[in-house]
C-alpha cells in the first residue's frame, strides 16, 4: 500500500480537471492559497480563484451570491474555521435556501494536527450534519476524495466536504465509483461491524484483520457520506453482526457515531461502541489510530456484551 | 439634467408617491394578517423599495429568474412585508393570494423558496451584504451588466459581518454594487447613537473605499439619481438614506416601540385611514 494518500490531494487534483468540464466552477479561498495544493488551480484559472482574505464568513456569503448568479462556488477554509467562524453563514445563506455551493473544510481531523483544541476541527461534522439540505462527505483517502469532489460538483445542492492532510495508505481505488449517500462494504463479517469514516477507514480494516486472527469476523463499512446516511447498508450489516463499533477522527458526540446511534436505535437496536475523540481531543490519537488498540477495545466490548447476555444474541 | 427631464421626472414622482402609498397600505394589511411583524422599519424602507422596483431595477415580473436581471437583497430582512407589498404591486404575484394564506404562510423574513421575486433569503442580521458582494463579483467575472442592490438597516451596522463584507466590496472595486442604509436612527432598544453609536457613518464607509451619497430617503428626487449612480467610479456606492421610522403613519413616526410592536385591529384601521383607505370597506376578518 502506498503512502501519500491524504484526501486533500485528491480534491486538489479533481478541481483542476473539473474546471474544464464546468466553466462556471469558481474557487473561493480564505487565504489558504499558500497551501501548495491550490497553486496549480490558481495558476491555470486565475479568473476563477478568489482569495477573500481572512474573512471566512464573508467568503461563504459571497459563495451564496455566486451560486444565485449561475456559478458553482467551492469555498475553501480550515474545517475549524468553517464550523466555528463561518457556520451562521453556511446555515442561513447556503443550507436553508438550498443553494448550490460547496464548503470544503481542510485539516478536518484530530490526526496529525498538533494545533491543540483551540484550533482543531473535532466537532465540524456534528454541526454540519444538523443543517437542512446539507450533504456531508468525508473521503477515506485521496482516491475517494477525487471521486467525491467530482460527484459533489455534479450534484446540485449544498455540501460540506471534510478533507484531511493526514497521510493514509489508500483503501479505495481511483476507478471506484462514488455515489453520494452510498457506503461501500470493504470487508464482510458476521460477528461485529466497523463503521468508519475518513482516515480511520484504514485503521478499521487493519483492526478487522487482527480480530480475524482471534476468530472475530468483522465487517467494515466505509461511511464516506455522513449525510444522508446509507441506511440500507447500515441496517443490513448491523443486524447481521449484532454489534457495531464506529470509528471517526471527530468527537463521538454528534458525528458519525451519533448519526449511526440515532438510526440504529430505531431500526436495529444493537450494542454500539463509539470510538473517536473525547470532547477535548488531546489524547485521542493512539486510541483511535492504532489498529491493535482498536482491535483490543472492540474485543473487550464484545466480551462484556457476552457477559451481560450469555445466551448470545 | 435637462429641464424637460426634470419636468417629466417630477410628474413621475407623483405617480411613485401614489405607488408608495399603496405599498404602505399593503404593509399594514400584511402585518395585520401575520399578527406580528416589524412595522416601523418596513414603513421607513417603502420609498426606497418603490424607487428601486418602479424606476431603477431592471427586472421583469414575467421572467423572475432572468439571469440578466438586476438583483436586490433585503439584508434588513425584518422589513420583509415591505418587500412583499412592493413585489406584489410590481406584479410578481397577487397580494390577495398572499393575504389568503395562513399567517404562518407569510414568512416574517424573506424566503426565496416561498415568495416569488425574492433574490435571496435573509433572516440573520449582517449577512446580506456579503451575499450581494458575491452577486456583484459574479456579474463582474461574467462581464455581465447585472447590478446589485442591497438594503441594510442602520442598527444592522453594529454587526461586524457588515464591515467584513464592506472591506471586500471596496477591495474588489465593485462599482456594480449599491448598498443603501435605511438610516431611521431607531433600533429595537432606542436611538442607535445611544445603543452603540454609528456615526460618523459617511467617513467610515469612505475609509472602506466606498462612494457615499447621503440622501433624504423619502424623496424620489434625491433617491433615484443616487440609486442610478452605478458603474462610474471604481468603487461600490453607499447611499445613506435618512428616513423616518414608521413613515406615513402619524402615531408611528419616530417611535422606537413600533420597531416590533404588534398591530391591533384598531391600530391598523387608524393607519389605513391615514393612508386614504375607506375603512368601512375593510372586511371584518382582516
Amino acid at each position: 500500500m502506498s503512502r501519500g494518500s491524504a484526501s486533500v490531494q485528491g480534491f486538489a487534483e479533481a478541481v483542476v480537471g473539473l474546471a474544464q468540464t464546468y466553466p462556471n466552477l469558481i474557487l473561493l479561498d480564505a487565504d489558504r492559497a499558500a497551501h501548495s495544493f491550490l497553486v496549480p488551480f490558481r495558476e491555470l484559472y486565475p479568473d476563477r480563484f478568489i482569495n477573500v482574505g481572512v474573512a471566512e464568513a464573508t467568503m461563504v456569503g459571497m459563495a451564496a451570491g455566486l451560486a444565485t448568479t449561475g456559478f458553482i462556488p467551492v469555498a475553501i477554509t480550515l474545517a475549524a474555521h468553517a464550523s466555528q467562524r463561518a457556520f451562521p453563514f453556511i446555515a442561513q445563506t447556503i443550507a436553508v435556501p438550498r443553494l448550490n455551493a460547496k464548503i470544503v473544510g481542510l485539516e478536518g481531523s484530530v490526526l496529525g494536527n498538533n494545533a491543540g483544541a483551540p484550533r482543531q476541527a473535532f466537532f465540524d461534522l456534528a454541526v454540519m450534519r444538523v443543517l437542512p439540505h446539507m450533504t456531508v462527505v468525508v473521503p477515506a483517502d485521496a482516491h475517494e476524495a477525487y471521486r467525491a469532489t467530482q460527484a459533489l460538483v455534479a450534484y446540485d445542492g449544498p455540501a460540506y466536504l471534510r478533507l484531511s492532510s493526514w497521510d493514509v495508505p489508500a483503501v479505495t481505488d481511483r476507478s471506484d465509483e462514488f455515489v453520494i449517500g452510498r457506503w461501500k462494504l470493504l470487508r464482510e463479517g458476521s460477528d461485529l461491524l466497523f463503521v468508519a469514516a475518513g482516515a480511520l477507514v484504514y485503521t478499521a480494516l487493519e483492526s478487522a484483520r487482527r480480530l480475524a486472527e482471534v476468530g472475530i469476523e468483522t465487517a467494515v463499512l466505509n461511511a464516506s457520506t455522513l449525510k444522508p446516511l446509507d441506511e440500507g447498508s447500515l441496517a443490513e450489516w448491523a443486524c447481521r453482526a449484532g454489534a457495531a463499533v464506529t470509528l471517526e477522527d471527530h468527537t463521538t458526540v454528534g458525528g458519525l457515531g451519533g448519526a449511526v446511534a440515532e438510526f440504529l436505535s430505531r431500526e436495529c437496536p444493537i450494542p454500539l461502541l463509539r470510538l473517536g475523540a473525547p470532547e477535548v481531543p488531546e489524547t485521542a490519537q493512539e486510541e483511535i489510530l492504532d489498529p491493535d488498540r482498536v482491535a483490543e477495545t472492540s474485543r473487550e466490548f464484545l466480551e462484556r456484551r457476552r457477559d451481560k447476555h450469555p445466551s448470545g444474541r | 439634467m435637462s429641464g424637460n427631464r426634470q419636468l417629466s421626472a417630477a410628474g413621475g414622482y407623483r405617480e411613485l408617491e401614489e405607488k408608495a402609498r399603496k405599498v404602505r397600505q399593503d404593509v399594514i394589511r400584511l402585518l395585520l394578517r401575520q399578527g406580528k411583524g416589524y412595522v416601523g422599519g418596513a414603513l421607513s424602507a417603502v420609498d426606497i423599495l418603490t424607487a428601486l422596483y418602479f424606476r431603477v431595477l431592471h427586472v421583469d415580473p414575467e421572467r423572475p429568474h432572468d439571469p440578466e436581471r438586476d438583483r436586490f437583497v433585503l439584508s434588513k430582512g425584518h422589513a420583509a412585508v415591505a418587500l412583499y407589498a412592493t413585489l406584489a404591486e410590481r406584479g410578481f404575484f397577487s397580494l390577495e393570494d398572499l393575504l389568503a394564506r395562513s399567517p404562518e404562510g407569510i414568512p416574517s423574513f424573506p424566503d426565496m423558496r416561498a415568495i416569488p421575486g425574492i433574490d435571496m433569503s435573509t433572516g440573520i442580521p449582517g449577512q446580506g451584504l456579503a451575499v450581494a458582494v458575491g452577486m456583484a463579483l459574479g456579474a463582474k467575472r461574467r462581464k455581465s451588466g447585472v447590478r446589485v442592490f442591497v438594503l441594510l438597516g442602520d442598527g444592522e451596522l453594529q454587526d461586524g459581518a457588515v464591515w467584513e463584507a464592506a472591506l471586500a466590496a471596496g477591495h474588489f472595486r465593485l462599482n456594480n454594487l449599491v448598498a443603501i442604509v435605511d438610516r431611521n436612527r431607531l433600533q429595537h432598544g432606542g436611538d442607535t447613537e445611544e445603543v452603540v453609536a454609528l456615526e460618523p457613518i459617511v467617513a467610515k464607509w469612505e475609509s472602506f473605499r466606498w462612494s457615499v451619497i447621503p440622501v433624504d430617503g423619502h424623496s424620489f428626487e434625491e433617491l433615484i439619481p443616487a440609486l442610478e449612480n452605478v458603474g462610474y467610479a471604481q468603487k461600490p456606492t453607499l447611499i445613506l438614506a435618512r428616513t423616518v421610522k414608521g413613515k406615513g403613519i402619524s402615531f408611528m413616526e419616530n417611535e422606537s416601540r413600533w420597531h416590533a410592536e404588534v398591530l391591533t385591529r384598531e391600530d391598523a384601521l387608524r393607519a389605513l385611514e391615514e393612508l386614504g383607505v375607506n375603512v368601512q370597506e375593510i372586511p371584518l376578518e382582516l
